[in-house]
């Protein structure tokens, strides 16, 4: 759903910008709850093949708490020319943290040490976003003793 | 009138030998020795504008709906923490002022400590029999660190808020025991029990002031008990001070000095807008602003943070150190580890053990001042560095080359400055000898 209530669209999910969601139910000022939304171009995918399906239409969900120090994830970087550009990524504006929607939430900057964990997507009847598991990691900060 | 009310006084209380020696205790005179005034008076300005704060805050994180005069704020749900910040700021008499003098004071306290602790590392200040001193003073700066922290903190607006689940992080990151630390303070993970705010706000109004105004009492009568450190000079030695009487000559003037910080400060609060937080919004989990910064004296705390390349010690899918103890532990542990250590390594290092009055003027011990110089450099990188998304804001210049340029800059400019001061420290002394040479040499021609 969204920061309302409302339940979120597959189709509300728009190319080139990221929509913050969260579970049905959950509370939104926990870490777990909330989630970073966004659509790329189902070709350019490199989900590994165990989570081939968690990507409906290309709109992959992540934790949006970063895995460094559990700052929000408030920055959306989406090429405006091909070509030239950086690929599209998910940054964290405390430490520049940087992670790669399209390779599963790897991290291709920052002092991150661990992915960020993703959500699995399935399309619902009346075109609305359902998680189809839990995360595929622990999400938030991490500390001794916490297995990945 | 006078003199009875002293002989009142002193048949009281027999503080009359003690007040004798106070007002004549003599002040060497130099501008360095004003950093510890200055720091001394902002401290005074901290306690007299937060005393007026706390009769406004609410420390509370019980949710609200603001319904006052901001428009752009409306409906939103808040704690009453940030809805009282917000009043404070908007609607208070004076609030502003004084909530933006306190901030400026908090700004200006460390920055005098800071530059404080340089003079005294720099001119030996530090040696036996002072140590004491030095130590106590050092606490202080640690002390002020946590208190200025929790004081942007309390206001629970985002920008607090992330700063909060960075400390989080990096209290979790500790090796072992980490996580129930982090447990006990908060009360529960992140964002924590609501209680934590009350915690916060114990230890900024009254734990923490407490204990730096209990070791600035130890500080000054430790150094009035074994006096104040002077340059050499004529009639000045290691058995005899030069100066002011603190009165009748010092005392208009460190009045005169008191007034001038807290007139700055109050010009500062006035004029200087520092951390508009109704323009931040409240904090909420899910939400993050970009160029988030913290005050400066976290800086180079998260430079340490943002240079860290991208790794968690981990063996197997164990985790062992995750990586934000690297900047936000490590790092200044190292720091006050390194400044704590200094009297005592120096010693051994030099074999001095004698009494030391007499300042060095930083030229004359060119090794000291070097390490110094390139220490402090070190902390330096890492806080431009810390400051490096805001240059990118400025100047365009890419975020990631910044980094990968600071990562080997925090290695190659402190060799490089401590190669140059002592260059520069010995060119120093060198000239000087050419110049004595030379006006003995015209003193004989004339």
């Amino acid at each position: 759903v969204d920061g309302s209530g409302r339940p979120l669209l597959v189709d509300d999910v728009e190319p080139g910008t990221f929509l913050t969601a969260f579970p049905e139910h959950a509370d939104p000022e926990q870490l777990g709850a909330p989630l970073v939304v966004v659509r790329l171009d189902p070709a350019e995918l490199r989900l590994p093949p165990d989570r081939a399906g968690w990507a409906p239409d290309g709109v992959v969900a992540y934790s949006k708490i970063c895995t460094h120090a559990g700052c929000a994830i408030a920055l959306y970087r989406s090429p405006l020319y091909e070509p030239t550009s950086a690929r599209p990524a998910l940054i964290c504006p405390c430490h520049y943290s940087t992670f790669d929607p399209a390779e599963a939430g790897k991290v291709l900057y920052g002092p991150a040490g661990r992915p960020l964990p993703q959500l699995p997507l399935v399309v619902g009847a009346k075109g609305e976003l359902r998680a189809a598991g839990g995360f595929s990691d622990r999400v938030g900060p991490s500390w001794w003793g916490v297995r990945s | 009138m006078i003199r009875r009310l002293v002989r009142f006084v002193d048949e009281r209380t027999g503080g009359a030998p003690l007040l004798q020696k106070a007002l004549r205790y003599v002040f060497p005179d130099h501008w360095s020795f004003l950093l510890g005034e200055i720091a001394l008076y902002a401290f005074v300005v901290l306690i007299a504008t937060g005393v007026y704060l706390t009769l406004f805050f609410e420390p509370s994180l019980a949710e609200t709906v603001y319904r006052g005069d901001y428009a752009p704020l409306h409906g939103l749900r808040m704690s009453e923490a940030y809805r009282s910040t917000v009043d404070i700021s908007l609607n208070v008499k004076a609030g502003l002022l004084i909530r933006q003098t306190h901030h400026w004071a908090a700004d200006v306290f460390v920055v005098a400590i800071v530059l404080h602790v340089l003079r005294v590392v720099l001119t030996g200040a530090f040696r036996k029999p002072r140590e004491l001193v030095y130590y106590v003073g050092l606490l202080m700066l640690m002390l002020a660190l946590l208190e200025g922290f929790l004081g942007y903190s309390l206001v629970d607006d985002l920008l607090s808020g992330m700063g909060l689940a960075i400390a989080y992080s990096v209290v979790m990151s500790v090796p072992f025991i980490g996580a129930n630390v982090a447990l006990a303070l908060w009360g529960a993970p992140f964002p924590g029990v609501h209680d934590f705010e009350s915690r916060m706000y114990i230890a900024h109004v009254f734990v923490l002031p407490g204990l730096i105004g209990l070791l600035l009492v130890t500080h000054l009568l430790l150094i009035m008990s074994r006096h104040h450190t002077q340059f050499a000079g004529p009639r000045r030695s290691e058995g005899t001070v030069v100066g002011l009487r603190a009165f009748p000559a010092y005392a208009p003037r460190t009045i005169a000095l008191a007034l001038t910080v807290a007139g700055v400060l109050f010009l500062l609060g006035g004029l200087v807008q520092i951390n508009p937080i109704w323009e931040w919004g409240p904090y909420s989990i899910p939400q993050g602003t970009n160029g988030a910064q913290p005050d400066w004296y976290l800086g180079w705390l998260i430079g340490g943070l943002r240079l860290m390349p991208g790794f968690d010690v981990v063996i197997g899918n164990y985790t062992l150190i995750p990586n934000p103890f690297w900047g936000g532990v490590l790092v200044p542990l190292l720091v006050f580890g390194a400044l704590f250590a200094w009297p005592s390594l120096e010693r051994r290092l030099t074999g001095d053990r004698a009494f030391h009055n007499l300042l060095d003027r930083p030229r004359d011990r060119p090794w000291r001042t070097a390490v110094a110089a390139a220490f402090f450099t070190w902390v330096a990188v890492l806080f431009v560095a810390g400051s490096s998304d805001r240059v990118f804001v400025y100047l365009g210049i890419p975020y990631t080359s910044q980094i990968w340029f600071w990562r080997g800059a925090v290695f190659v400019l402190p060799a490089l400055v401590l190669v140059l001061t002592r260059r520069l420290c010995l060119e120093l002394q060198e000239a000087e000898r050419v110049q004595r040479v030379r006006e003995a040499a015209e003193r004989g021609v004339a």
